[in-house]
């Protein structure tokens, strides 16, 4: 795949969860997270080769289920 | 691109005719539970009507549902309080299983070995008895009126000596502490002798070995030095100890050698002949266990590993097979299972300290090492034992029991093992019967909460429970249920049982340790 | 309808590897989007997106080559559970006082001590031994229930 800008949007991910996925996500690829009104943006290059098919997605569910985690769960 | 639409039903909800419960599928069917375990599988329609407030007492399902307490009329909550306390009540009692390793050094090297065992000249990984008197001070502070001492290893029997003073010290500290008090050693049997065994028998030591499958698939997992058979020293000491036992008049229901098994790829293709070997050496229960993240299984995973919906295909195999000889009258029960079925069936929890929620780590068991490091259970020594410290709770030289229970890594892992609070498994339906292993999660995802989807834990727990479930419901002349109750019953053995008087206390100082060795996990620990 | 269900029609776009679905907030909470992605995670790719306010869109991606069919598959799976943590969210918000009372009550009555003491007593009066059959169990005798629970 191909080096990627992927666009969290502020008002569906959490910042806590961009910023776990950036430094798990870190140690295969270079991401480098900036910030516009909207949205968290990373820009995703030097992909792993081993893992270049999934990187993108993989970082993005990541994201999307601390997101998830820290906002849908513990219901009484 | 095309575009397509669904149409969801999306029934009436009565707010003001409902209880507390959680809901979910099991193929056409709705499953609901409440916070005592109590459950109950419905058709579609009779769960649109459970939502909408129309189970009145006309209705078929009104008696079962009210007795559950999953409709507000006539809810008995001081009745489901009373129940809750009851399933809960292992909730601050402390510790229950005191782990000790008493060495480190094994004559066997198992391709999934979890412990990281070291060599046989490795004698300064032998727990010294200084080392071993402290551990025993240690672990019975706990305020648990229940305790087993567990050994493993390494190999235990190597270091005997220390097991033994172990037993002898603490069956004499008991007699001031009042302790239900239970020893258990689990060993490879490849270095017991006739005094040992005899030793063990006499002192009321449950013996509990690993024990594959047959010889192909047993000495491929458990290799031995060259030329010896492993299996076949396992299989010698299994019947010895059993007869012995009845030679000595115990019931052989409560005093035998209890066996377990790691599963394998070689396991998974050979599943009918574990079975079927069980059942032949007159062993009672079986338990199935997958692989864990641990050890020297990090490593072999590619050759022996496998992914979660084979285990559950291999598990579900089995339990099959196992109903089927109970029906033919066979006695033999499965041990994760008779964990499950105890919360689904029974008003109590067994307290197994891998399926509770809490997880035991820390508040149902510590484990100590050969050299006095106390660490929040077995698993977490293995992690230990891999070069992480994270999970150490101190040393007996320097850390009181207070400040061990106590300490911010035990609450850490009991907030990250509490299902009412975790994102998934809050709502799950398996809640009151599962658990979740933060130590699993943080060794697969460097994260003791993880991302429950994608834990194999949940994969297989998920499975166990709907397999259970599943059986309960088609079981129109109620014959499983009645194989599943037997499989909860847990009779208590007396421990003190055929001992003399109060054996003597030996001078650590006079005694040295020795002898060679395999470890492995845990019995299931039943209060 | 008489029994007070109501039909909702949930439209998604089919596209070469994934499915999408715009959903409309006040008909579908945003916790109730999180928990139903959060249980995809480990079967598809999902990603949230707004396609404007009060929108949320929600892509399924299958993690390989899928077929129509396990593509509308995957579409219901989602609507149903998206379904199912609609009505969580309502049974749990009308009944967590109920819970939260019950609990306190189990855990922080004056009674608890007391109550796990008697317990204790009544399970050590029990006796195994009058039951040959070993199918009985002390819940059944005190009368509290019998399969399911």
């Amino acid at each position: 795949m191909a080096d990627a800008v992927v666009r969290f949007d502020r008002s569906l991910y959490a910042a806590d969860a961009v910023h776990a996925g950036v430094e798990a996500f870190g140690k295969f690829a270079r991401i480098a997270l900036s910030e516009d009104a909207d949205a968290f943006v990373l820009a995703v290059t030097e992909i792993d080769p081993r893992h270049e098919d999934v990187l993108v997605d993989e970082l993005a569910n990541y994201v999307l289920a601390e997101t998830a985690a820290s906002r849908s769960g513990g219901a009484a | 691109m095309s575009q397509r639409s669904i149409t969801l039903r999306r029934p009436q909800v009565a707010s003001d005719e409902l209880a507390w419960f959680r809901f979910g599928r099991i193929g056409q069917r709705v499953v609901i539970t409440n916070d005592v375990g109590d459950w109950e599988l419905l058709d579609e329609p009779e769960f649109e009507d459970l939502l909408g407030g129309r189970i009145d007492e006309e209705h078929p399902r009104h008696a079962v549902l009210q007795a559950k307490g999953f409709i507000r009329n006539d809810l008995d909550v001081a009745g489901l309080a009373s129940r809750l306390r009851r399933k809960k009540r292992f909730l601050g009692q402390g510790p229950h299983l005191g782990i000790i390793i008493t060495t480190l050094r094994c004559n066997q090297n198992c391709r999934y070995c979890h412990a990281s065992r070291t060599e046989m000249d490795r004698v300064d990984t032998d727990m010294s008895l200084e080392t071993a008197k402290k551990v025993v001070d240690h672990i019975m502070q706990t305020p648990s009126p229940y305790l087993n001492i567990e050994f493993q290893g390494g190999e235990p029997t190597v270091a005997f000596e220390s097991l033994k003073f172990i037993v002898e010290y603490s069956r004499e500290k008991n007699r001031y502490e009042n302790k239900r008090l239970e020893h258990s050693l689990v060993t490879n049997m490849t270095t017991m002798t006739e005094e040992m065994a005899e030793w063990l028998v006499r002192n009321n030591v449950m013996v509990c070995t690993s024990l594959d499958g047959p010889a192909e698939v047993h000495n491929y997992n458990r290799t031995w030095q060259k030329g010896s058979n492993a299996y076949d020293s396992v299989i010698h000491w299994i019947e010895w100890f059993n007869n012995r036992y009845i030679e000595l008049g115990r019931d052989p229901r409560l005093w035998h050698v209890d066996a377990l098994m790691t599963t394998t790829r070689k396991t998974i293709d050979h599943w009918k002949e574990v079975i079927d070997l069980y059942v032949s050496l007159g062993i009672k229960n079986i338990h199935l266990r997958p692989l864990n993240p641990f050890g020297f299984a990090m490593s072999t995973w590619k050759r022996i590993g496998y992914s979660p919906e084979e285990y559950l295909e291999f598990y579900t195999n089995c339990l099959e097979y196992i109903l089927e000889l109970n029906r033919q009258g066979v006695e033999i029960s499965e041990g994760t299972a008779s964990v499950f079925l105890m919360k689904m069936l029974t008003p109590d929890d067994p307290n197994f300290v891998d399926i509770r929620s809490p997880v035991g780590s820390g508040t149902g068991q510590l484990a100590y090492m050969y050299d006095g490091s106390i660490h929040a259970s077995d698993e977490a020594r293995m992690i230990a034992a891999m070069g992480d410290d994270l999970f150490d709770l101190g040393h007996v030289d320097n850390t009181t029991f207070d400040e061990a229970v106590n300490h911010p890594t035990v609450k850490a892992i009991a907030v990250a093992s509490i299902l009412d609070s975790l994102p998934m498994c809050a709502d799950c339906w398996n809640a009151p019967f599962c658990g979740v292993r933060p130590l699993h999660n943080y060794m697969l995802q460097k994260d003791l909460f993880a991302q429950r989807a994608r834990t194999p834990k949940c994969a297989e727990h998920m499975g166990i429970a709907r397999f259970l479930l599943s059986k309960l419901d088609g079981d129109e002349d109620g014959s499983v249920e009645r194989i599943f109750r037997r499989w909860t019953i847990s009779r208590p053995r007396d421990p003190e049982e055929g001992l003399d008087a109060a054996p003597p206390v030996r001078d650590p100082s006079s005694v040295e340790s020795g002898g060679p060795t395999s470890g492995h996990s845990r019995l299931p620990v039943l209060e | 309808m008489s029994d007070g269900a109501d039909d909702l029609e949930l439209v998604y776009d089919l596209g070469a590897r994934a499915v999408s679905f715009d959903l409309h907030e006040e008909l579908y909470a945003k916790e109730a989007v999180y928990g139903a992605a959060y249980l995809f995670v480990d079967r598809a790719y999902v990603f949230l997106t707004r396609p404007s306010d009060g929108h949320v869109r929600v892509r399924l991606r299958s993690r390989g080559a899928a077929t129509e069919d396990q593509l509308v598959a995957l579409a219901g799976e989602f609507a149903n559970e998206l379904l199912n943590q609609m009505v969580r969210r309502q049974v749990s918000e009308a009944t967590s006082q109920i819970r939260e009372y019950t609990l306190a009550r189990a855990f922080f009555g004056n009674d608890g001590r007391a109550s796990i003491d008697a317990l204790l007593a009544e399970l050590d009066a029990e006796d195994l031994d009058d039951d040959p059959l070993e199918i009985e169990v002390p819940w059944e005798r005190s009368g509290q229930g019998s399969v399911g629970g």
